[in-house]
């Protein structure tokens, strides 16, 4: 069933056999994972939101038609639920009367903890300071490597608007990480 | 930094969930489909009792209506049988 191509195993999952499903999400587990933790960063919810993913796409094998890529259809749930969890994180924050929402530098200094992330983190941090709608195109875009018209067509927007975003974001993410990395070499 | 060198840091962030994510994710979905079957007999729960005790409220007003109606509580009368025999008299033919 590892051979299987994802048609097939949607098939025999939808036939009773539950338990093909775990090919599935060992297919594509690890898609998932960069998707969240590039969209909400190193928190305890991105395991969390990874399971309910999988389980959203459960419960809506039925409805999955074919029309799109399976890993198009999986990673637009991802997304979609990374977007609900930074909402649900400001309305959070909100509440709270707290200024970090997790997606900026968590620590009043940043200067002094630069230097202990290596540079995965330290652009994923960078990642993160982004506005939502320019993280998520380059996410998608520069990270998951879809096509314009892949991303246009999973987000619901123009692929000029995708477009724009990510120079906005390549434009944004550049100047922060020029800031940061120098900030951790000295210079 | 140039597109290129940005473009080279974004390749490699890449990542993993935490070992036997797949475990987790079958034991929830054994657990949803759990929950499903126990939503079902919560809700049988919850209606029958409800739905026996109107029951038994609405046969006691029909009941009490017909006794204060009628003016007697006989089984004719619960029944509308109370003018049974008049009408036996015209529509039996053998009678006639």
């Amino acid at each position: 069933m590892v051979n299987w191509k994802d048609e097939e195993i949607i098939a025999s999952i939808l036939e009773g056999n539950t338990q093909a499903f775990r090919f599935i999400v060992e297919r594509y587990e690890s898609r998932v994972a960069t998707v969240i933790r590039n969209m909400l960063g190193n928190t305890v919810e991105v395991d969390d939101v990874g399971q309910e993913v999988f389980v959203r796409l459960y419960k809506s094998l039925s409805k999955f038609k074919g029309d799109s890529k399976l890993s198009t259809y999986i990673t637009r749930i991802a997304v979609n639920l990374s977007l609900n969890e930074i909402k649900k994180r400001k309305r959070k924050r909100f509440f709270s009367f707290s200024k970090s929402d997790g997606t900026e530098w968590d620590q009043p200094d940043p200067k002094s903890d630069i230097r202990d992330y290596d540079t995965k983190e330290l652009v994923n941090r960078g990642i993160r300071m982004l506005k939502p709608d320019y993280r998520t195109v380059v996410v998608l875009r520069m990270i998951e490597g879809y096509s314009v018209k892949e991303t246009a067509e999973m987000l619901g927007i123009p692929s000029g608007t995708v477009l724009s975003r990510q120079a906005r974001g390549t434009e944004q993410l550049k100047n922060i990480l020029k800031t940061k990395l120098s900030y951790r070499h000295g210079e | 930094m140039e597109n290129k060198n940005l473009q080279e840091l974004l390749n490699e962030q890449q990542y993993q969930f935490k070992p036997y994510f797949s475990d987790r994710v079958m034991s929830r979905l054994d657990s949803v489909a759990e929950v499903a079957e126990d939503s079902f007999q919560s809700v049988l729960d919850y209606i029958f009792p409800r739905l026996t005790s109107v029951s038994f409220s609405l046969v006691v007003i029909v009941f009490m209506f017909v006794s204060f109606s009628e003016g007697s509580f006989q089984l004719d009368t619960i029944l509308g049988l109370t003018d049974y025999e008049n009408y036996t008299q015209f529509e039996n033919p053998i009678q006639l």
